[in-house]
């Protein structure tokens, strides 16, 4: 079941501060006031701001490395830098650690995605097949003692809908509605003829 | 005498063109516009009000001494365009027929297409029993029903006769949805969650406000979530 922590209550000090700094340049970096670079150059700022105030406590200090490292990860699903900024970006996550299952699973959508971008299904299939399949295991598990089911099919839904996206891809197949590194570079060709949302 | 005759002949014709020139001449070419002193908000573009006065300008002249309140419906599109005018008071065909050629041309300012700035009329001028409220912003963005903008008044003084011309915008649900979700359905209402008490709820981890975890949430479904699951269900909006 989630280990996620009490929610509804409001933040406060240091908490409070970081969040309303890393939301802001985030909303930046989202109407592309920042670029790519320029926001990451701002997130890491940020996080030796915040690092430095939390000083010993190590969880504090953990964790806020781990969200400006998701904050950098959104970015470049955002920005669609190189496969290999958002791979970069994803591994360095990945060294990092994550705070509980349902983080892994809301960045390790945020990698496929790029990989779905960039037609490279493989490495995204990858990524969230093996997350799938332990999600899966739960929902069975939860099932088999009657326990709340919600947590897995929560998390599972958008996994799968990629997952079977990445498996179209792997197939060959055009995904209607659905932007990639090609079709953007061809609507900059020629943008008349561009239809993709 | 016998000169007389030419010279009063002469004046009568002068004196009848000067009077067929004034009974043919459009009236009002002195038109004037202007609006309510403590009107505020958004307002006809001038290119559109300058060619209502024209309307007024051309048939004005048909329509007996008193004030007129015509109200005008423009449905626009999420670029901003006209795509449909309805009017209610204009007791002239012609007159009718011209405003309606002039407010289709008419392009709403993408100001007035952002939905989080649209804020309700305080137009002091109600027409034809409608309160301002009536007349003004139905609904919200956030609830993405149809929302219709009140523009300021537009008066157009061609003594004898005031017209008062009420405009609303109303933009459809769907248009709402188009214009919001052009680029990325998520962004806006991100936006608007920055903006809102949320800011400050804790997401599903440390360090991390519930409007993230609801962008989160957004990314994977395409479209923004009413709440999402932490240690309980918790409002997006």
């Amino acid at each position: 079941m989630s280990d996620e922590r009490e929610s509804g209550q409001e933040m406060e000090g240091d908490e409070l501060a970081f969040c309303k700094a890393g939301d802001r340049l985030f909303r930046d970096a989202l109407k592309k006031k920042l670029s790519f670079a320029e926001a990451v150059d701002a997130f890491r700022r940020l996080e030796a701001e915040f690092v430095a105030r939390a000083g010993d406590d190590d969880f504090v200090v953990l964790e806020t490395r781990r969200r400006i490292a998701e904050y950098i990860l959104m970015v470049a699903d955002a920005h669609h830098p190189p496969l290999e900024v958002c791979r970069q970006a994803w591994n360095d996550l990945v060294c990092l650690g994550f705070s509980n299952i349902g983080q892994q699973r809301v960045m390790a959508w945020y990698f496929a995605e790029c990989c779905r971008y960039d037609e490279n299904p493989e490495e995204g299939l990858a990524v969230l097949l093996p997350l799938v399949a332990e999600l899966e295991r739960g929902l069975e598990e939860a099932r088999a003692t009657q326990s709340d089911t919600d947590f897995y099919e929560y998390h599972l839904e958008p996994l799968l809908k990629l997952r079977d996206v990445l498996l179209a891809q792997r197939r060959g197949e055009q995904i209607p509605g659905k932007r990639t590194r090609r079709s953007d570079e061809a609507r900059l060709s020629n943008p008349e003829e561009d239809q993709t949302p | 005498m016998a000169m007389a005759v030419p010279r009063v002949r002469t004046f009568l014709s002068l004196g009848l063109l000067g009077c067929a020139t004034l009974a043919l001449m459009p009236l009002g070419c002195g038109a004037k516009i202007t609006y309510p002193e403590a009107s505020e908000g958004p307002r006809v573009p001038d290119a559109t009000a300058e060619r209502l006065r024209e309307c007024v300008d051309a048939f004005g002249g048909d329509l007996p001494r008193g004030r007129f309140t015509f109200d005008v419906a423009l449905t626009v599109d999420g670029d901003g365009h006209v795509v449909d005018v309805k009017s209610e008071g204009v007791p002239h065909e012609e007159l009718a027929i011209c405003m309606r050629i002039a407010l289709r041309g008419m392009t709403v300012p993408e100001q007035l297409l952002r939905l989080s700035k649209l804020r309700l009329s305080e137009s002091p001028a109600p027409t034809n029993g409608q309160t301002a409220a009536e007349r003004g912003l139905v609904g919200n963005p956030a609830v993405l029903v149809a929302v219709v903008v009140t523009l300021a008044d537009l008066i157009i003084e061609a003594a004898p006769i005031v017209i008062v011309i009420a405009a609303s915008v109303e933009l459809g649900k769907s248009d709402i949805a188009k214009y919001r979700q052009k680029d990325d359905p998520c962004q806006e209402p991100f936006n608007d969650c920055l903006d809102s008490p949320l800011q400050s709820k804790k997401g599903s981890v440390w360090n991390n406000s519930r409007c993230v975890a609801c962008y989160h949430q957004c990314r994977g479904d395409g479209k923004w979530p009413d709440k999402i699951m932490m240690s309980k269900w918790e409002s997006c909006n």
